[in-house]
Order: C-alpha cells, then structure tokens, then sequence
C-alpha cells in the first residue's frame, strides 16, 4: 500500500504534466489560425522569464478571420489577465533580445512597425498564442537581423 | 537533555532501573536521525531546483521548443525514478531530498511548458495546478518541507484569484460590519478552532501537513493576539478592552497547551504574559502609584485565581468520582 502511494506521489506530477503538454499540442496542431493586431509594454515574470504584455486592438483586427464576421472580444477577455489598466495578453521571449523587443514595442508608432499575433483559436476553447509577428514577418527575423547589423556596425 | 532529566525523574521513583536508563540513553543516541545533514542536503537541492527556474525563466531560444519539453521530462523521470530507488534503500535523506526535488521542479516544467506553448495564467491557476499535482507527495512524505511550501503557495494563490476581496466580503460580511473587537474575538474562536482541528487531523492521521497547517494557525492566533495589544496601547480610550482580551488570550493558550502536554509552549504562553506585564509598566496607565498598584492587584489576582482554578477542578473530579461510584 505504501509503494503505491510512493509511485502515485512521484509519478502524478509527471504524467499530470505529459498530459497537459499532450494537450496543448493537439491544440497547437488542430485549431485554425487567426491573427490579431496588438499594442503594449513589456513587464517581467521570474517564473517563465521575459514577456511582452499586450492588449488586442480589435479596431485594427481583421474580424473576418472568425465566425460570422464577429471579433470574440469576450472570449480572449476571459483568458486574459487582469491588470489595473484592462486586459493583458502575454508572450514570452528569450532574456537576450529582450531589450530590443521591448524598445521596438514601445516605439511601434515611431517606427510605423505593425505587431501582430498569430493565435490558435476555435469557439470554447482557451486561445494560445503561437507566434508574435512584426510587419507580417516572425519577430526573430526582424529583431535577429536588426541585432545582428547593430553589433556589425558598433564592431565597425 | 530533557529525555535524561525525565529518565532521572522515572529512576529516582524507581519506575526504571539505571541500567534501563543508561539502554535507553545508548539507544538514543545511536539511533540520533543526522538533522543538520538532512538538513543542509535538502536546503542544497531546493538551491540548485531554483537554480533551475531561473535557467527556464532565461528562455534559450536557441533550442527548440520541443526540445527543451523532452529534456525536461527526461528529467523529471530521472529524479523521479532515483527517489524511487532512494526509498526502495530506505534512504530516507534521499528520498526526501529527491521529492523536494520533484516538487521544485514541478514548478519549472510549468513554467517552460506555459513559456513554449505561450499560456497565459494567473499566478493562481499556476499556484492551484501546481498544488493539485504535487498534493499526492504531501501523503507520503514524512518530513515538513514540502507541506510547508506546498501550503504557503496554496495559500497564498488564493489572494491572487480575481475579485477575491469581494468574494471575501460577501462570505463575511457579518464580520466585516461589526465593531472592531467582536472581529478580533471572532479571529481567535475561527484560528482556535481551525488549530484544534489541524491538531486532531494531525494525531489521527500523522500526516506533517497537518501539523504545519496546526503551526501556522497558531502563528495566525499570536499575530492576532499581538495586534489586540497594540490596540490596547494604540487608542488609550479602549486600553481595558483590548489589554484584557490580550491577557485573556494567552491564559487560555497556556491552559490548553497544559492539557495537551505542551510544556514548551505552556512556557511560552507564560513568558509573552510577564512581557505583557512589563509593557504594562513602561506605558504606565495613569500615575506610577496607580500603576504599581494595579500591578500588585494583577499578580495577586493572578496567584490567587490559579489557586481558585486548581481548587474547582479537584471538587469537580471530587464530585464526578462520586457520581460515577453513584451510577455504578
């Protein structure tokens, strides 16, 4: 009896979180894609490092994407957290490029840059966030490149 | 020291023989459980599991998603399995030592999981998972480690669900309306009951959970206590409606602990009252006269109203044992 608690106490945790994963990739997998316009700040979360936290501009969002033609603003705002000045959405990015995606965030009206993210997202069901866009291309691609030629000229 | 003041004391009314106690001592001694090794052995692996949060919380974005999920699972087995065989050798350090291991790193693959697949959670619906799946360990472990972290995150995540002050106001609205001390009273009846129960769970199940959730219901209860005397010495207009609830309070918790064989804290209980005593004086409540005087009245009042507690309970167990011998 006391192995089986044993096994049970050890194992739960891990096939607890294999299942989680389990499922957050059939939702990765399965759910269509729809793309939402954003606008925010970048804050910091010791527990799953840097993230860029962000309202959805649902004025500038393309609501043919969805169903009937109809943003689901209530739907996002339910999975979003609370923040003292509305909805907050978080991605999560690497430590290093932080510092130049958060710059790039903050002057995205300066800059004219459009962020934008890619959601997988189906009525029900929790929307994910798979990948943040800068212009229309992946933000590794634009922030990478844009460090990759800073540190050539700087080296210059 | 006070397992051989006791033996002395059994061997003096010769309840035991000194060669019975000096087997008991020779016993005790070899079979000493190494606290400070345990101890630093387990602070050394809760130190390199945060080492391990921080290394998720870096986000390499060097390796891929996937890959990071799969090495950490692999990982997680490995700890898992090697706690396993720990126990098999009953290496009781060890396997400790690999469940605290297990529990930190439970949060870490939850934080690389929500990182990879860009989850967005509250610290409550991390704080709640975390603790629904790590609450199996609290079974099974036999040390206080890991129930004393898993409640204080348990605890406190309810603080993070959203609108949780109102929900708190519309449970106790009855208590959030009404004066000032009938809530501190209310505080001490609801904590006392919740450690008496803790305290009941704990000798009936011997699970470390509930002896944790028995200690931390006691430091609410101080804490309380401690701010009813600060009210005393607060608002002087309501210095003999605080100050005797303050006293009141830890007469009680020194009975109590008396009549649970807590010497410790009959001691304790005892000691906070000579401070409270002293503080009593350098406020000083009126004149030096009056205060002297109503300290001499206090200790008297004190002496004699333990005496007068002894006496009614010998005429209670008096009249019991007569009724009993009646019934019989």
């Amino acid at each position: 009896m006391q192995i089986n608690k044993t096994v049970i106490a050890l194992g739960f945790p891990v096939i607890a979180l294999l299942l989680w994963v389990l499922l957050l990739s059939a939702k990765m997998m399965f759910l269509p894609e729809v793309v939402v316009r954003i606008r925010g700040y970048d804050p910091r979360d010791l527990l799953a490092g840097h993230y860029i936290a962000y309202t959805i501009n649902w004025d500038d969002t393309d609501c043919k994407q969805f169903k009937d033609n109809v943003c689901p603003v209530k739907e996002f705002e339910i999975h979003a957290n609370k923040a003292r000045w509305g909805e907050q959405h978080r991605y999560y990015i690497p430590e290093e490029y932080a510092k130049e995606l958060d710059y790039a965030f903050r002057n995205q009206w300066k800059e004219k840059s459009v962020f934008e993210v890619i959601y997988k997202y189906t009525p029900g069901l929790a929307p994910i966030a798979k990948e943040l866009l800068i212009n229309g291309k992946p933000w590794k691609e634009t922030i990478v490149k844009k460090t990759g030629e800073n540190n050539g000229s700087s080296k210059n | 020291m006070r397992l051989h003041k006791k033996l002395n004391l059994w061997e003096k009314n010769q309840l035991i023989s000194s060669e019975q106690k000096q087997k008991i001592l020779n016993f005790e001694k070899n079979y000493r459980s190494p606290i400070l090794f345990s101890g630093f052995i387990w602070l050394g692996i809760f130190v390199i599991a945060l080492g391990f949060i921080s290394i998720v919380a870096a986000n390499w974005m060097y390796i891929p998603g996937y890959a990071k999920i799969f090495a950490d699972f692999m990982f997680l087995g490995a700890v898992a399995c090697a706690t396993y065989r720990a126990y098999k050798n009953k290496s009781e350090v060890w396997f400790e030592g690999g469940m605290l291991a297990l529990y930190m790193l439970s949060a870490a693959s939850i934080g690389l999981i929500g990182q990879v697949f860009q989850t967005n959670g509250s610290f409550a619906s991390f704080g709640f998972f975390w603790s629904l799946i790590t609450f199996p360990m609290l079974l099974v472990s036999k040390r206080k480690i890991i129930p004393a972290l898993w409640l204080i995150v348990f605890i406190s995540s309810f603080g993070f669900i959203e609108n949780i002050w109102d929900i708190i106001e519309i449970l106790f609205w009855w208590c959030i309306h009404v004066p000032l001390v009938q809530r501190i009273i209310s505080a001490f009846l609801l904590i006392g009951a919740l450690a008496y129960l803790f305290d009941w769970a704990y000798k009936k199940t011997n699970l470390p959970i509930f002896d944790i959730a028995n200690i931390y219901a006691n430091i609410a209860l101080y804490i309380n206590g401690f701010y009813c005397l600060s009210l005393a010495f607060d608002y002087h207009g309501y210095f003999w409606l605080y100050y005797p609830i303050t006293v009141a309070f830890l007469i009680i918790m020194a009975v109590i602990s008396e009549k649970l064989g807590n010497i410790k804290k009959v001691n304790f209980n005892i000691v906070l009252l000579y401070i409270c005593f002293i503080v009593l004086y350098f406020d000083l409540v009126g004149s030096l006269i009056s205060t002297s005087l109503g300290l001499i009245v206090s200790g008297g009042v004190i002496i004699g109203g333990v005496y007068l507690v002894k006496y009614t309970i010998r005429k209670l167990k008096i009249f019991r044992g007569a009724q009993n011998n009646a019934n019989k």
